[in-house]
């Protein structure tokens, strides 16, 4: 073990040395407290320490009293060394911090003895701090993980209340959306009646109305545009909500993942045909997991699908699928060489209505209905974004244990 | 001679919407709030063609279809959902709709179609009608 001898009587310092070093242990000799204080307060001060309380400069006391004031620094374990007469002061020393003492003349074996106590509290205390900072670790991680499973249950909550309100909500703006539409389209039907009509009265000449006339004439069928395009769009969303408030998973068949691979670039071919190059690499004998066909299929094309949008908006790229048996999960991995994700967004992707597509463009519920679907299915999903740009999702399902 | 249709849905808007529709397509169109209004007014008028929504209260679309079904078989039914579940739709397909259409409406040429389809079929059975009605008149006089 390393020890500080400080004493400035160069007698004790041979003696010391020879004794410490013939036990084993690594010295460090000093003359006066001052450098004993400049090594005992150093990042890694030595942990056992002899200091003659009688020393030029800074005595023994000093030392043990500012080594016990300072804060952050492992236990020191300390001793003494006195003269006969100072004997009496002892309970001051002890008090201040003193571990142990030693009265001079020093008795060899006493010492040795002496000493070991000190290697053993010090090991001890060095087994403790270990114990400890291992502790610390443990808590923390048993931090992260409840705060993890906290922030699971109030997605899990909100996921749930917002499935009840989705299905009421698709409902109640389908109707309006229905009858917005059906009047519109009327409205386009007899366009082509009212616009002759118009014409009819400019041929005539009606010059107090032509102005306004002529602009009827022009603005109509972009109003009827416009109207059409808010009906779509609304359409878009209640559709979205209502396979994101989809009723219950349905019956589970063996379902192997590479032909729904196959079935769901089949359904993307229009989408992917032109800026994306499809690269699969499909593993042989990959076992079958339980899974909903067409919900797996539907996860598949929401990846796909967002994958083209994300490479178009590149000017072109790559779309790699992957599919292979990890530990007992089968896996897919969908990537591509697309815009990727903005980082800080990563963890907000799972979220209803969230969405980096241009307004209008996308209704955000995409992949809350994935995540939602591999979840019923007892799978995993992890997005990520890949070192050269683009997007990485990795889905596992559990292997169907037997049948 | 006319085609009269009945429509069916407890959304007013949607109702007049439709009614508005088929009239300038030169149907006669009668409207019901509820599947028990729609009843009366089979009880009092001829009717050819229903659509009907399938959530309503008082009773509800599939309820009427099957009183329709079993009293007034001659009537073409057209259910429109905003509920799109496949057992819904394959629930109102068994007990005999012609079809289910899906709301919102976006291209009413969907439902314009099936109301085609139900009036080709309409009037196969009308004539299918009048030929067996006409047998009926020649067996009647043969004999005198």
């Amino acid at each position: 073990m390393r020890i500080l001898v400080a004493d400035d009587d160069p007698t004790y310092q041979t003696l010391l040395q020879a004794y410490l070093s013939e036990w084993g242990h690594e010295v460090t000799l000093v003359e006066d407290g001052a450098k004993a204080w400049e090594y005992l307060s150093s990042d890694y001060p030595p942990l056992l320490a002899l200091v003659d309380w009688m020393m030029p400069e800074m005595d023994g006391m000093e030392v043990v009293r500012r080594i016990r004031g300072k804060k952050d620094t492992p236990y020191i374990y300390l001793i003494l060394l006195t003269a006969k007469d100072q004997h009496e002061d002892l309970v001051e020393a002890f008090s201040v911090g003193v571990d142990d003492f030693l009265k001079k003349p020093v008795e060899p074996e006493e010492l040795r003895a002496r000493l070991n106590v000190g290697v053993r509290v010090v090991e001890y205390e060095l087994a403790l701090a270990e114990s400890n900072s291992q502790l610390e670790v443990y808590a923390s991680e048993m931090e992260k993980l409840a705060e993890e499973r906290a922030k699971q249950l109030v997605h899990a909550d909100r996921m749930a209340t917002l499935g009840l309100l989705t299905a009421g909500l698709a409902h109640e703006i389908n109707n309006p959306a229905t009858f917005i539409s059906g009047n519109l389209q009327m409205m386009k039907s007899v366009w082509p009646i009212l616009e002759n009509i118009i014409k009819g009265q400019l041929e005539q000449g009606d010059a107090e109305n032509a102005g306004k006339l002529e602009f009827i004439q022009k603005e109509m069928p972009g109003v009827i545009q416009g109207m059409e395009n808010g009906v779509r769009r609304i359409a878009g969303i209640t559709s979205g909500l209502k396979s994101y408030a989809r009723q219950k998973k349905q019956e589970a068949h063996p379902c192997n993942l590479n032909l729904r691979v196959e079935a769901a670039l089949d359904l993307c071919r229009n989408a992917l045909k032109y800026q994306v190059e499809v690269h699969k690499e499909l593993a042989d004998e990959l076992p079958v997991v339980m899974a909903d066909t067409q919900q797996i299929e539907q996860v598949l094309v929401n990846l796909f699908m967002n994958a083209a949008h994300a490479v178009e908006e590149r000017g072109g790229g790559d779309l790699f699928v992957t599919t292979r048996l990890q530990n007992s999960a089968v896996q897919v991995i969908v990537e591509d060489t697309g815009t990727g994700i903005p980082p800080e967004k990563l963890d907000r992707i799972w979220d209803p209505f969230f969405t980096t597509k241009p307004v209008g463009k996308g209704t955000g519920l995409g992949l809350s209905i994935v995540k939602g679907i591999v979840e019923d299915h007892k799978g995993t999903i992890i997005a990520e974004n890949r070192k050269d740009g683009g997007t990485r999702f990795t889905l596992s399902f559990p292997v169907s244990g037997g049948h | 001679m006319s085609v009269r249709m009945l429509v069916v849905d407890d959304e007013e808007e949607i109702r007049s919407m439709l009614a508005r529709h088929y009239t300038l397509k030169d149907f006669e169109v009668v409207t019901a709030e509820n599947g028990a209004e729609a009843l009366k007014v089979l009880e009092n008028q001829h009717v050819d063609i229903a659509i009907s929504d399938i959530r309503m209260p008082e009773m509800d679309g599939v309820q009427l279809l099957r009183i329709i079904r079993e009293q007034y078989p001659m009537v073409r039914v057209i259910m429109i959902t905003g509920y799109v579940t496949l057992s819904n739709a394959l629930a109102c397909m068994r007990r005999g709709a012609d079809t289910v259409v899906f709301k919102p409406l976006l291209d009413l040429d969907e439902i314009d179609q099936s109301v085609e389809l139900s009036l080709a079929a309409l009037q196969r059975w009308q004539e299918k009608l009048r030929s067996l009605q006409g047998m009926k008149r020649e067996g009647r006089t043969d004999p005198l």
